[in-house]
């Protein structure tokens, strides 16, 4: 009767220090372990045995029929896999960069896609959208005629410097823009101000002109008001 | 490989391939290939399943030069690593991986206890006074056709142990399983090396003389 099969029958504990044996064997164990086996394996029929199997494990490993040896013509191969290799990582990198172009690049792809009407929607909302920013950037300053006494009609704070006379006028409401603007023709008359809240303008005459003026507007059956403004 | 490859050569030659350094690249395939080839060649056990293998392994070098870290451990222990994983690869590409499964040993799956003692109550030899030569079979030519019925797995752990030298820790490295699971799927291997040797009707000699 073997002993592992006199320890089966018995109940015997199996050695707990057993499993390292192989690396006894090989010696790589580290120099504790390797002298706590030692003291064991002297006193361990078990590991005796297995110490022994091990060794002679070693000594029967079968030597290979078949060897494998390095070869230039292998070489060469792995160099053409490396090459092959390097060229589709470069392909790949390519490719990405393509995959990831620039924000501009990826606008001007999307743009390019989107139906025409739609693309030319959008340029024109751009250009609206460019202009305005334009016009709130830059500086502005009024617009003045070449004599610098120009003045909208909404301009009743701050009345244009006059230099000859000014007339208060009221019109009747059937008065037409043709025949306002033929009245103040024959009679000089270029309008300052107004219309005020009760409807007057103010017109300026020059200075020499003044009583024609006034005869022609006060002739005028639809002028109805014509007051010298000192 | 270990037993005879210049460590510092290799880590020196390494980092000139990170660099993309074709020489160096070279002379590491001549330095280190015919080692991790021939433990392919015992796992594999067709050549132009190794030529692949090693072609694999060399890739990953050159792409992996500058992620190896001597602090974690020696250069050969990385590269069977790589070669362990390349050759499992092609076999489960060709069908031949597991052919005896590690589900015939559920000790080995994941195994987180200090060792397994209690498997070494088996008995592993079917003759305590072997003959040398048996049925016109003598015990070296037992053992390679028994060596070539071994899953790859066990191959490895044997192989790794007794042939390539490496500690415990490094072949748990370069399997990737625990240490306690490199333990017991040796003690696995060199039981099933066992029953096959005694299929032919032998054993392991028990004369041998050990140093103690």
């Amino acid at each position: 009767m073997t002993e592992n099969k006199l320890n089966e029958k018995i109940g015997t504990a199996p050695c707990e220090m057993a499993g390292l044996i192989p690396w006894y064997v090989n010696g790589t164990l580290s120099a504790a372990e390797q002298s706590d086996l030692e003291q064991h394996i002297a006193v361990c029929a078990l590991c005796q045995r297995e110490a022994l199997r091990c060794q002679s494990l070693v000594e029967e490993l079968p030597t290979p029929q078949d060897t494998w040896k390095p070869t230039p013509a292998h070489f060469a191969a792995i160099l053409a896999n490396v090459d092959q290799m390097e060229e589709e990582a470069l392909k790949r990198e390519i490719n990405h960069t393509k995959a990831a172009p620039g924000f501009l690049r990826r606008m001007g792809t999307w743009y390019s896609q989107t139906p025409r009407p739609v693309r030319w929607t959008l340029a024109f909302e751009t250009f609206a959208f460019a202009l305005l920013a334009l016009f709130l950037v830059l500086p502005h300053s009024p617009i003045q005629n070449a004599n610098g006494n120009y003045e909208t009609l909404s301009d009743v704070g701050s009345p244009a410097a006059t230099k000859g006379a000014s007339i208060r006028l009221v019109f009747s409401e059937d008065m037409t823009t043709q025949e306002l603007f033929d009245l103040l023709k024959q009679a000089k008359a270029q309008i300052r101000q107004g219309p005020s809240e009760v409807g007057s303008y103010t017109v300026e005459v020059e200075s020499a002109e003044k009583a024609r003026s006034l005869t022609l507007l006060r002739a005028n059956p639809k002028v109805r008001l014509v007051q010298l403004v000192e | 490989m270990s037993k005879y490859v210049d460590e510092a050569q290799g880590v020196a030659l390494l980092k000139r391939i990170a660099a993309k350094d074709r020489k160096a690249f070279e002379a590491f395939y001549y330095l280190y290939a015919e080692g991790f080839g021939r433990f392919l060649m015992k796992m594999l056990k067709h050549q132009e399943w190794v030529d692949e293998a090693v072609n694999d392994v060399m890739l990953t070098v050159w792409q992996s030069a500058g992620s190896y870290d001597p602090e974690k451990g020696r250069l050969s222990t990385w590269l069977f690593g790589i070669a362990h994983k390349k050759g499992l690869k092609l076999l489960e590409r060709n069908g031949r991986y597991r052919e005896e499964s590690l589900e015939d040993y559920p000790e080995e799956a994941d195994s987180d206890e200090d060792g397994a003692p209690e498997l070494y109550n088996t008995d592993m030899s079917p003759n305590s006074q072997p003959e040398r030569v048996v049925m016109g079979w003598e015990l070296g030519d037992a053992m390679s056709w028994a060596f070539s019925k071994l899953s790859a797995d066990h191959l490895a752990v044997i192989d790794l142990c007794f042939a390539e030298g490496y500690s415990y820790q490094e072949i748990a490295d370069i399997v990737g399983c625990p240490i306690n699971t490199v333990k017991t799927r040796l003690f696995h291997a060199r039981k099933r090396l066992a029953e096959l040797l005694a299929r032919k009707g032998f054993s392991l000699p028990e004369q041998v003389k050990v140093t103690i």
